[in-house]
């Protein structure tokens, strides 16, 4: 059953764990020194799969042992080293070859370098895994659970002291089920090539990658790619002559440094985030957003002036928030990403820019949900308004706390995406932050977030003030 | 064999005291020391700045880039005190910061923004009213030459015209203190020009910080000098002081290419170049060979010249 889990927790957040290599050589420049290289395309992106394939692998091993230790410890009859090892080498390993692919190809299209690449994933994996579980002749499933589970319902039929009516469940109250003997998958051919499809599948990613991939030319779309026209796009133009023959160089048009009078300049900055840094960090966050996203946040802020209240709280909200995973992943990170630390922390009151970036994310969920909070107030019911308020202050304390301690916007989009899935979207009252189900206020639960925001705003003051104070 | 001279002393105050104005920005270092795990990268440094521009020079991995983080309180000391004004910067780091103009010598830009917008975000984030920050702004494009490019992007710019960005951004606030890490790298020989006079014209009136390599830069635009080796300050003089220490030992050879090598290997070089009658080398000594002929020392030749002195005369305390 480890080895189940461990491949499932693998399948859906090992994208997450590895993806960024190559995303962090195009950000460095490092691509530069790999696109003049002699290596290949293939060799390239093969190596880079492989290092994420070994970096799961390894995952895998620590995943063996702990199911050795563990059966050590608690477990009864005979040790089999290989009937516990077996299905994270057959069922494991298969899936986190996927994994790496998918990770891989996701680098190589632009679009999905970001919080797009994740969301997709993580969601294609969920889907993927859930269909795959439904019923019992898809063994061919990336994460193979079916083998298992028909292993175990037949060796649970064979016992004739187990009951008719089987389901598998996790339970914390072992003495409520009955126990049958199961000595593991027996690995014939056809549970071996039941793998086939998933390792075929990793194949042909690795190979799209390949034609996808723009070697770190920036100017290259996947579609010029695909046909191998290499005709730069007319704005590419532009970019590709500045860089090369930039034409305000040209010293004759260049007015001399004694003919420039510099106009003095009084700053007066504030501790407290002003309108002017709000509006400036609010850009910032939005910068980069496509149309469509516009589109579909108004979309959303319409939808939940007009929807049901129990829609507009339980469909677009959620739907609403998860658009604005994009704008607060980039909290909290974007200054180490982008090397600019030492341009915007030297501002005299750095705390204060936090504040501002952290206020212009909470501006940006509160005009998501301003639709529904439009309806709510119009409604007369204001207790699931300040749950919303919460939740609201709660993201972006989320992101930042994150972004800044781990330096990574990863662990913040696997976290949100995961809490997002189990609590407004599977009724999981306790992770519910978007207060999308009346028993989630009903229960208190926006009085906990609230002082978890509290803490992770804390959390993101002391770790702002520990890289000010080096 | 000659005894190596021991490197220059600093130079007396009334020397080095360019403004003695009250209203003046003052920028004073005492003993000043920062330790990364049991490294120090600096140590013991004190200086006293006043308007003008300060070239500070050494080696790679000296501590320039240290000492300018230290000044700019992106670093703490781990001893010493530096004060801005009389403020030590240490209980109030605003007090530079309010005042502080800088120009990392590795940073990065938001390759989505255009200059005018990533100019216009940092003077938001730094307390510049609305029209002064557009004022000021579209003054800085003009003078670091990018008014044409203000509206590209930044991730289509090149390495020099991300440069200038860097500097544009480090007189956004119109500091008394400009702190400058390698400014140069990457500009092409005329806007290398066009900045070195930026920085003398605003030398004039706050206290610029001049980290380079780029020992010509120095020349044109210093009226003082600093020289870091090992993390500890070797030297803080004026440049003439420097060059009156190598007076009278700076020569040039004329040799065969054959020759060059060995000649190399027993004398400071500062320069090689290759003629029709061979190859002209420039060297620093005391004890020149014999058919050398004496020559104007460039700053260059001084700063070659401390430093091997001071490696001698480390080596010397070693044994």
């Amino acid at each position: 059953m480890v080895a189940t889990m461990g491949t499932f927790l693998l399948f859906v957040f090992g994208f997450t764990l590895v993806q960024g290599a190559v995303t962090r050589e195009r950000e460095t420049g490092v691509g530069e020194l790999v696109a003049t290289s002699p290596l290949s395309n293939s060799t390239y992106l093969v190596g880079r799969w492989l290092g994420y394939f070994l970096l799961l692998t390894l995952v895998t091993v620590f995943l063996v042992l702990a199911t050795v230790a563990g059966y050590l410890l608690h477990g009864t009859g005979e040790f089999h080293f290989w009937a516990l090892a077996s299905p994270f080498v057959f069922l494991t390993l298969p899936a986190v070859m996927l994994v790496a692919a998918v990770a891989v190809l996701t680098e190589t299209i632009r679009s999905l370098q970001g919080t797009l690449g994740s969301v997709l994933y993580f969601f294609g994996a969920v889907a993927v895994f859930t269909l795959a579980s439904l019923g019992s002749g898809t063994t061919f499933g990336p994460t193979g659970l079916a083998i298992v589970r028909n292993s175990m319902v037949q060796a649970a039929g064979a016992d004739p002291t187990v009951f008719e009516n089987r389901s598998f469940a996790f339970t914390g109250d072992p003495g409520s089920v009955t126990t049958f003997t199961w000595t593991g998958v027996e690995w014939g051919g056809a549970e071996l090539l039941s793998r086939g499809p998933t390792v075929a599948v990793a194949g042909l990613g690795l190979i799209l990658a390949v034609v996808t991939f723009d070697r770190f030319e920036p100017t290259i779309t996947v579609r010029e790619r695909v046909q191998g026209v290499f005709a730069r796009r007319d704005g590419a133009q532009d970019t590709e002559e500045t860089a090369t023959n930039p034409p305000e160089t040209d010293t004759k048009s260049a007015a001399r440094p004694s003919e420039v009078d510099l106009r003095t300049a009084t700053p007066d900055p504030g501790w407290l985030p002003n309108r002017r840094s709000l509006t400036a960090e609010i850009r910032m966050a939005l910068r980069g957003q496509r149309w469509w996203w516009y589109l579909g946040m108004l979309g959303c802020i319409g939808a939940g002036f007009a929807a049901s209240p129990g829609a507009a709280r339980g469909v677009v909200l959620p739907v609403a928030w998860l658009l604005g995973l994009s704008v607060w992943a980039g909290l909290g990170v974007r200054e180490q990403r982008f090397r600019t630390t030492e341009l915007v922390f030297m501002t005299p009151y750095p705390l204060g820019q936090l504040a501002a970036v952290y206020f212009g994310g909470v501006i940006v969920a509160l005009v998501a949900a301003s639709g529904v909070l439009a309806a709510l107030a119009i409604a007369g019911n204001f207790t699931p308004i300040g749950a919303i308020l919460v939740g609201a202050c709660f993201i972006p304390a989320l992101a930042l706390a994150s972004g800044i301690w781990l330096g990574t916007s990863r662990v913040f989009e696997v976290i949100f995406l995961s809490m997002w899935y189990l609590g407004p979207m599977n009724a999981v009252y306790s992770l519910d932050f978007v207060a999308a189900h009346p028993e989630t206020v009903a229960q208190g639960i926006p009085l906990r977030i609230a002082a978890v925001t509290v803490a992770l705003l804390i959390a993101a003051v002391v770790g702002r003030k520990r890289h000010l104070q080096r | 064999m000659v005894p190596p001279k021991a490197p220059p002393s600093t130079a007396n105050a009334t020397e080095l005291a360019s403004d003695t104005d009250e209203n003046a920005p003052q920028l004073r270092l005492q003993d000043v020391g920062k330790q990364y795990s049991d490294i120090w990268g600096v140590r013991d440094v004190s200086l006293d700045l006043s308007p003008g521009v300060l070239g500070l020079l050494g080696p790679n991995g000296a501590g320039k880039s240290t000492l300018m983080r230290l000044i700019t309180t992106y670093l703490t000391p781990t001893e010493g005190r530096i004060t801005f004004d009389g403020t030590d910067v240490v209980d109030d780091p605003n007090a530079v910061r309010k005042n502080v103009g800088y120009l990392p010598q590795d940073f990065g830009v938001y390759p989505d923004l255009t200059a005018k917008e990533f100019l216009g975000y940092l003077a938001a984030i730094r307390g510049l009213k609305r029209k002064e920050a557009r004022d000021r702004i579209e003054d800085l494009l003009e003078l670091t030459n990018l008014r044409d490019a203000r509206d590209r992007r930044l991730g289509g710019f090149s390495g020099g015209m991300r440069q200038r960005v860097g500097i544009a951004q480090a007189l956004l606030t119109d500091p008394d203190l400009l702190v400058v890490d390698e400014p140069t790298v990457g500009l092409d020989p005329a806007e290398r020009v066009r900045f070195r006079n930026v920085l003398s014209s605003l030398g004039e009136d706050r206290v610029v910080i001049l980290s380079t390599h780029i020992v010509s830069d120095v020349e044109a635009t210093a009226n003082e000098v600093a020289v870091l080796s090992a993390g500890r300050l070797r030297a803080h003089t004026t440049p003439e002081h420097l060059l009156e220490d190598v007076a009278d030992r700076v020569w040039e050879v004329v040799s065969s290419q054959d020759e060059i090598h060995s000649l190399k290997s027993e004398y400071l070089t500062s320069t090689t170049t290759r003629r029709t009658d061979g190859v002209h080398a420039r060297i620093v000594t005391d004890d020149p060979p014999r058919d050398a002929t004496p020559v104007s020392p460039t700053l260059e030749e001084a700063y070659l010249d401390l430093l091997e002195r001071t490696e001698e005369g480390e080596s010397g305390d070693g044994l």
